[in-house]
């Protein structure tokens, strides 16, 4: 198959989804409100692994 | 050395003339609405962290194209190895993404490229659009040989689809 073809489609493509506006609006909330970092992933990871210490040690203490 | 603002408006501005480009990429990684909007995010917050790096004097659109691409084939990566492991919920149930217009040439076009895998439909993306083998290798993060072999097979797999597609609507 020949992809050469298939280029001015391409093209048409293109040109049909930027009639789909992007507005200023939308860019602005996506980036002013960007996804957790890794950072916020590492605080979360020792959260959690302090909770689940507390928990161990409680659960151990009622064990004795 | 410009300010936040400044380059807020600057990016809004490169956006919104490129957005054809954007939401071409998005609607081809993209199956269900939530997809698309999930992808858009994705792309608009990458472009947003390289933007500071972006010089200018580099073409806009093969930067769109190496930071939109390489965005949307990590998160294909990562959902597929969620997949597996996810269990089924409403969120997940499938709610296909219209096709663009009325144009059968367009349709056949989306869906054959949407059957693809990520990195194959980024191969052929950047191939519609003239870029040489070994500038796609360069954008991708491929080698040379590895793009030629991909382009190969990709033809004979588009050629298979767009018969089968066009057979379904006939």
């Amino acid at each position: 198959m020949n992809l050469t073809n298939m280029t001015p489609a391409w093209q048409q493509f293109k040109v049909a989804n930027s009639l789909n506006e992007i507005s200023e609006a939308e860019i602005l909330s996506v980036i002013e409100t960007p996804k957790s970092t890794g950072r916020d992933l590492l605080r979360r990871i020792v959260q959690n692994a302090f909770a689940y210490s507390l928990l161990i040690s409680a659960l151990h203490g009622c064990a004795i | 050395m410009a300010t936040e603002s400044e380059l807020k408006k600057r990016f809004v501005v490169l956006i919104q003339s490129n957005q054809g480009l954007i939401i071409s990429l998005c609607r081809l990684y993209s199956h269900t609405d939530e997809e698309m909007k999930d992808a858009k995010q994705d792309v608009l917050l990458s472009l947003w962290r390289a933007f500071p790096n972006f010089r200018e004097q580099s073409k806009v659109s093969t930067w769109m194209y190496r930071v939109g691409l390489n965005t949307l084939i990590s998160a294909q990566r990562k959902k597929t190895s969620r997949i597996v492991t996810e269990p089924y919920s409403e969120a997940t149930e499938f709610h296909p993404y219209p096709e663009i217009g009325s144009d059968d040439e367009l349709q056949v076009l989306q869906s054959a490229i949407g059957m693809l895998q990520a990195l194959d439909k980024a191969v052929v993306i950047l191939h519609l659009e003239g870029y040489a083998n070994p500038e796609i290798a360069e954008l991708l993060s491929l080698t040379d040989t590895n793009v030629s072999t991909r382009l190969n097979r990709i033809k004979k797999q588009l050629g298979k689809s767009i018969k089968s597609l066009e057979n379904e609507s006939h």
